[in-house]
């Protein structure tokens, strides 16, 4: 059954260390993916376990087998592309028979099993159609059926949705589920849309810059963030500057510029230290009125009506800008320049050591 | 498994691709690289005799003239360098405006227009040559219809200058409509908006930004025009230029200063052609400054007619007329003299009822024509399909740029000089494998038509996406089997229209092999020996059939570049 195991993997190219020691374990029938910025060398880690790529350190195992040395077309793996990668001068049909024409698997056999693919992607009727004559998302089932045909237990994604639609990704996000959780597959896929690796994965790994920053569930990840650039990664997040004035077991007091005082539930024992303070844009309140002392003056900048939500921009006292989204049904849009409470909820709100490399990366407006 | 991905697998592991990588390379130094060194080293070690015969000859010392081969080679040397310097500038001159009509331009027959410049292509140079000849030189051709009663011109500098203009003029309106093609038209958009007229559009923002691609093209006719030897040879008169010389030295077996004057011309074509890329890329356009009512008064649409016209008149009267004059003149000998009547003077009777049966000798020459070219194009893909499918892959890391540059080489060298190279190194002063004669015509067809072949084919392999070999890969298929599952049927069609080039150079190649050939003879050498002969009417129609064999196949080669 295939698991797969990397143990101090990494790649240089050049000057650039793509993967830097990535130490990583995904479980049989597990849906698993890599999320990160382009070039946190995610789509390098998929390659290295499919052989494409060879790592310069470390170790591949799949299914417990050192493959270090094993040639991709021996790994039996699918791999789905982001560009298909659908051979033009055959028909779908040939395009999927490929691997299987390879091997020396018998006609009859190839034809049935190539159906019973096509099947399974709702790509029968194109079969004999070139890919010429495809849209994107025949395309990417063709790839699918592709990788699936073998038999092969571990499914790779290198960003397999990247040029679809929005719309058809949707779809397309619960198709590759379905498929892997209903033929008890593995799969790694490589994204790095935060919203398509939520919704598909069992667990997703975060990398940056070469190196895993944080592996868990969708769930533990957007909640408990272990760092700020996880935090800002997984859903719109607003970052402060604060000082920890206080703190104990039951929680700390902090400061914000200005002197704004703002309490938290979290405790952090280094007390007089600079702090960067994170609070998801959902987790605030606007109110006319004060809420209580955790609520902190402003003025309201701008007001965006996006259907489902109203996202607010606010000016605070202290002249620091804040983003709330409220649910359109308990909100509505405030005028420019009229006055605004924003309710920092104290359970709500992490807080990280001040990391004076990242700041550029963060929007702390 | 089947059998074949078996085989392919097991050649795909171990030693085996760098064996065959070891392989490649080697067929590129010994085939296509060595007899071009050798000539240096054969000079050198014989310096002496060279010496002698080049510097100080001892017959003509008597007359105080022992350096008499110097000077000749310096004289050539010079005319070559002159002519190829003009016949560049007339190109570019007159192939830019036809290159943009051709690359801006919508109209209809645009196709049959297209098809009419690349005309010069499919006729091999000799009959070219032979074309203008007729067309220029003689009473039958333009000095009749103005009633001269003889030719406009005798043969020398002009007719040689006619000749490499219409020889070059395909290659720089090609070269240059694929540059302006490439341009994106939004930046002309963008100066138009903001207010230049037509003409400094082009002068300001067109003409910049191809400039590396005018500058290539300009070294390419520089280079085919500096090379060009089987025209040439029956237009130049005594004007022989410094290709022409190495043959006629080599045909009165003066070998030491021959081998001398293709090292010296070897030697400067390489250096004067990294100088000029080396410079190409400092070469600025004067943009700051504009003229805005004369410009303006350029751009108007009269003025742009008249361009037009003029580019047209030039093309048909220079380049379409005197290469296809060959068929007219055919057609009104064939069946015998159009002023006396005479029938034994008729190209029909001359080929067919004559004597010497010269249409035996025509197929003979067309045989061996075609059998050079078959095996010098199969060889050559055998060699060099690896070797392109390497530099487009970066299989020769760092080693890549030193062969992609190298493999050009041939290419920048007169054919006339790397025949004389090949039947140095292959011919019995050299290894002694080959005297003159088929193989060692073979051997030079295939040094020459190696880049033709690697080239385009490093162009065809870097246009296949990696990611479908990727594909392959994971889908079970060994590097070898993807290569012929995948890569090769992706570029099926570019490797055959490579393959019809490549076969229709070798059969159109005249100065190489009339250096290296013994009493095997190609049709091309077959018509520069019956115009000297002054059987006119034999030679056209030995012309017309090699220009239709070529046409032909040029045509293949379009339809399967065009159809894909």
């Amino acid at each position: 059954m295939p698991e797969v195991r990397l143990v101090g993997v990494s790649k240089r190219f050049g000057e650039v260390v793509a993967v830097d020691h990535v130490d990583l374990e995904i479980g049989d029938g597990e849906y698993f993916s890599l999320l990160g910025p382009s070039g946190c060398g995610k789509t390098t880690t998929l390659r290295i376990i499919a052989g494409l790529v060879q790592p310069d350190e470390g170790e591949v195992y799949i299914d417990g087998r050192l493959v270090n040395d094993v040639p991709p077309e021996d790994r039996n793996v699918g791999f789905v592309f982001q560009h298909f990668e659908i051979f033009p001068f055959m028909t779908v049909f040939d395009n999927v028979a490929y691997p299987l024409r390879l091997v020396g698997t018998p006609e009859p056999e190839i034809e049935e099993r190539v159906w019973k693919v096509l099947d399974m992607v709702e790509l029968r009727y194109a079969a004999d159609r070139y890919p010429r004559d495809l849209s994107a998302p025949e395309l990417q089932k063709c790839g699918i059926a592709r990788a699936l045909v073998k038999g092969s237990k571990l499914l790779l994604l290198d960003e397999p949705l990247g040029a679809l639609d929005p719309e058809v990704k949707k779809k397309f996000r619960e198709m590759l589920r379905g498929l892997v959780k209903e033929h008890g597959l593995t799969a790694v896929h490589v994204t790095h849309d935060q919203e398509e690796a939520m919704a598909i994965s069992d667990r997703i790994a975060i990398m940056r810059r070469g190196r895993i920053i944080q592996v868990g569930s969708p769930m533990e990840l957007y909640l408990r963030p272990k760092t700020i650039f996880v935090a800002n990664f997984m859903g719109e997040t607003n970052f402060l500057e604060a000082i920890v004035v206080s703190s104990s077991e039951e929680g700390s007091e902090l400061r914000l510029r200005g002197g704004i005082p703002v309490k938290v539930e979290a405790s952090y024992p280094e007390i007089g230290t600079r702090v960067i303070l994170a609070v998801r844009e959902e987790a605030l309140k606007t109110s006319k009125e004060p809420f209580d002392a955790n609520s902190i003056e402003g003025r309201a900048v701008s007001s965006a009506f996006l259907g489902r939500f109203f996202r607010h921009r606010v000016e605070l006292v202290n002249g620091e800008f804040i983003k709330v989204r409220e649910p359109s049904a308990s909100s509505r849009p405030y005028r420019r320049g009229e006055r605004v409470y924003v309710y920092f909820p104290p359970s709500k709100i992490l807080l990280y050591p001040y990391p004076p490399d990242l700041m550029d990366e963060l929007s702390l407006t | 498994m089947s059998l074949v991905v078996k085989v392919e697998k097991r050649l795909s592991q171990g030693p085996m691709p760098a064996v065959g990588k070891a392989l490649t390379l080697a067929f590129f130094i010994i085939i296509v690289l060595s007899p071009i060194l050798y000539v240096f080293f054969q000079v050198f070690s014989n310096w002496g005799e060279v010496y002698r015969w080049v510097f100080a000859d001892p017959f003509y010392s008597k007359i105080g003239l022992g350096a008499l081969r110097f000077g000749m080679i310096r004289e050539a040397l010079i005319r070559s360098f002159e002519i190829a310097g003009l016949v560049t500038l007339i190109d570019v001159i007159v192939g830019l405006p036809m290159a943009l009509i051709m690359a801006r331009y919508e109209f209809r027959g645009k196709r049959f227009v297209d098809t009419l410049i690349d005309l010069p292509l499919a006729v091999p140079t000799a009959a070219l040559g032979f074309s203008l000849y007729l067309f220029w030189g003689t009473a039958d051709g333009i000095g009749g219809l103005l009633g001269i009663g003889r030719g406009l011109f005798s043969r020398g500098p002009i007719l040689v200058i006619l000749t490499h203009v219409a020889f070059t003029y395909p290659y720089i309106v090609r070269s240059l409509k694929a540059v302006i093609e490439s341009i994106d038209r939004s930046y002309e958009y963008v100066a138009r908006t903001l207010g230049a007229p037509g003409f400094t559009v082009f002068r300001t923002v067109t003409a910049p930004l191809m400039k590396e691609g005018l500058v290539a093209g300009a070294i390419l006719s520089f280079t085919r025009s500096l090379g060009e030897t089987g025209a040439t040879l029956i237009v130049c008169g005594a004007f022989e230029t410094a290709p022409v010389l190495i043959v006629s030295w080599r045909r009165m077996l003066l070998i030491p200063p021959t081998a001398f004057l293709s090292m010296v011309l070897i030697a400067t074509a390489c250096a004067l052609l990294v100088v000029l890329k080396f410079f190409a890329r400092r070469v600025g356009f004067p943009i700051r400054k504009v003229w805005p009512g004369f410009e303006r008064r350029l751009s108007g649409r009269a003025q742009r007619t008249l361009r037009d016209v003029a580019t047209y008149v030039f093309f048909i009267v220079v380049v379409l007329i005197p290469s296809c004059f060959t068929f007219l003149y055919m057609s009104r000998w064939w069946a015998g003299s159009p002023y006396t009547g005479a029938r034994e003077l008729g190209v029909f009777y001359q080929v067919f009822l004559a004597g010497d049966r010269k249409y035996l000798t025509l197929v003979w020459s067309l045989l061996t024509s075609l059998a050079v070219a078959s095996i010098s194009t199969l060889v050559n893909l055998l060699a060099g399909i690896p070797m392109a499918y390497h530099l487009a892959r970066g299989g020769w890391r760092r080693l890549k740029d030193v062969i992609d540059s190298l493999v050009d080489f041939p290419l920048m060298i007169p054919s006339s000089a790397l025949g004389f190279a090949t039947f140095l190194f292959w011919g019995p002063r050299g290894l002694g494998v080959a005297g003159p004669g088929f193989w060692l015509i073979t051997l030079t067809h295939i040094a020459f038509t190696y880049p033709y072949i690697v080239r385009p084919l490093v162009a065809v392999f870097e246009s296949v996406d990696p990611g479908l070999e990727e594909a392959a890969r994971t889908m079970g298929a060994p590097p070898l089997t993807v290569f012929r599952t995948v890569t090769l049927q992706v570029v099926k069609p570019g490797i055959l229209a490579t393959a019809i080039m490549a076969f229709t150079r070798s059969l159109s190649e005249t100065g190489a092999t009339l250096v290296v050939m013994g009493f095997a003879r190609t049709v091309p050498v077959l018509i520069v020996q019956w115009v000297e002969s002054l059987a006119l009417q034999a030679a056209s129609f030995a012309c017309v059939v090699l220009i239709v064999i070529s046409y032909l196949l040029l045509f293949t080669a379009r339809r399967l570049v065009g159809g894909e």
